[in-house]
């Protein structure tokens, strides 16, 4: 009789501990850990160094610009040495997203391919922004866009302002050229 | 009181189950393309409100932003299909309150829509798609399922939004309500 109590306290128990050591496995933690990986393409943007000098951003667009912290981008690419680190690395990352903290607003899957769009914060105040995409062929990668506060509405009033006079988009051309 | 136990400890686990959705076991699946959409996913477009003086533009976005969840399983694998026919099959079983909405079949196709009712009838609480085409190559089986405060009014435009199989014939249900 004691006994049953007891343990269905500690199943209660666990499920709690359980979720809670999921959150500490966070993907700042993951990220960095990667950093110095050679298996990763990783890159880390603070926004503050897109901008151009004589960009024609309005106060409030600036406003949004500075709401977006850095973008960070790390991706695996697939080749036939690291087929194993790729299954891997991909259940760790999918394991992370599947926590509490991150919010899924879309998935998608298909046989080979699969892409999710998470978020952080709430729909006013988004803290943060993550893609996962993955396919079977290519690898996975992870890009991830850190602000505080950032305003959907607002930022997409913004995007009809990027362009390479306001925005400095090399980062881009670098991007491609790491995947290639 | 040990029985007491036993049930609390199912009846947790067997909710996070319930919760889970019974279709959802598709998602993982080789042969099934799978998209699914979260509450916070319409919340958040709803807030993206360019259009704002549009009357109609604002409509679609009120509904759009009591929608709790869209899920899409397709299947070009046939015996993934007769999976989902039998999963399908359970589900109605297991919910009385879906009723059959309309039923269209055409060239092959077999198109089945089912509905919870909601608050009145302009509104439903789920939508439920089934389709089955035996002759297709990549669509063999669909399963649609939309649940939140859904205006049955303006759920036509979000399907064909959505490129969902049917929504051509969902124009109608407007017409065969009235």
């Amino acid at each position: 009789m004691k006994t049953a109590i007891y343990i269905s306290i500690s199943l209660v128990l666990s499920m709690f501990l359980f979720s809670a050591c999921g959150n500490n496995a966070s993907l700042q933690k993951y990220i960095v850990e990667k950093q110095n990986d050679n298996n990763f393409i990783t890159i880390d943007l603070p926004s503050s160094l897109l901008l151009t000098e004589d960009n024609s951003l309005n106060k409030e667009q600036l406003q949004t610009v500075k709401s977006i912290k850095k973008v960070n981008m790390i991706a695996l690419q697939l080749k036939d040495e690291n087929k194993e680190i790729y299954e891997i690395e991909k259940q760790r990352v999918k394991s992370i997203l599947s926590t509490d903290t991150y919010e899924t607003l879309m998935k998608y899957g298909s046989n080979d391919m699969g892409a999710s769009l998470l978020f952080t914060g709430n729909v006013e105040a988004i803290d943060e922004i993550i893609i996962f995409a993955s396919d079977s062929d290519k690898g996975f990668g992870l890009f991830r866009v850190i602000g505080e506060d950032m305003n959907p509405s607002q930022i997409v009033k913004m995007m009809n302002k990027v362009n390479s006079q306001n925005f400095d988009l090399s980062f881009m051309n670098e991007i491609g050229g790491l995947l290639n | 009181m040990k029985k007491i136990i036993a049930i609390t400890v199912i009846a947790l686990v067997s909710q996070t189950l319930f919760s889970q959705g019974v279709f959802d076991k598709f998602e993982d699946q080789q042969d099934v393309t799978s998209m699914i959409v979260t509450k916070s996913m319409f919340k958040l477009m709803s807030k993206i409100d360019l259009s704002s003086n549009d009357p109609k533009a604002k409509e679609y976005l009120n509904m759009v932003e009591n929608l709790e969840n869209i899920k899409i399983f397709t299947t070009s694998n046939s015996g993934t299909a007769a999976e989902m026919k039998k999963t399908v099959d359970s589900y109605l079983k297991s919910s009385t309150s879906l009723s059959e909405l309309m039923r269209v079949s055409d060239d092959g196709k077999n198109i089945k829509f089912y509905v919870k009712e909601g608050k009145n009838d302009n509104f439903v609480t789920e939508l439920f798609m089934f389709l089955e085409d035996a002759n297709s190559k990549d669509s063999k089986a669909v399963v649609m399922s939309i649940t939140g405060n859904i205006d049955l009014r303006q759920i036509s435009q979000l399907t064909a939004d959505l490129n969902v199989p049917g929504s051509e014939q969902l124009k109608n249900i407007d017409k065969n309500k009235n």
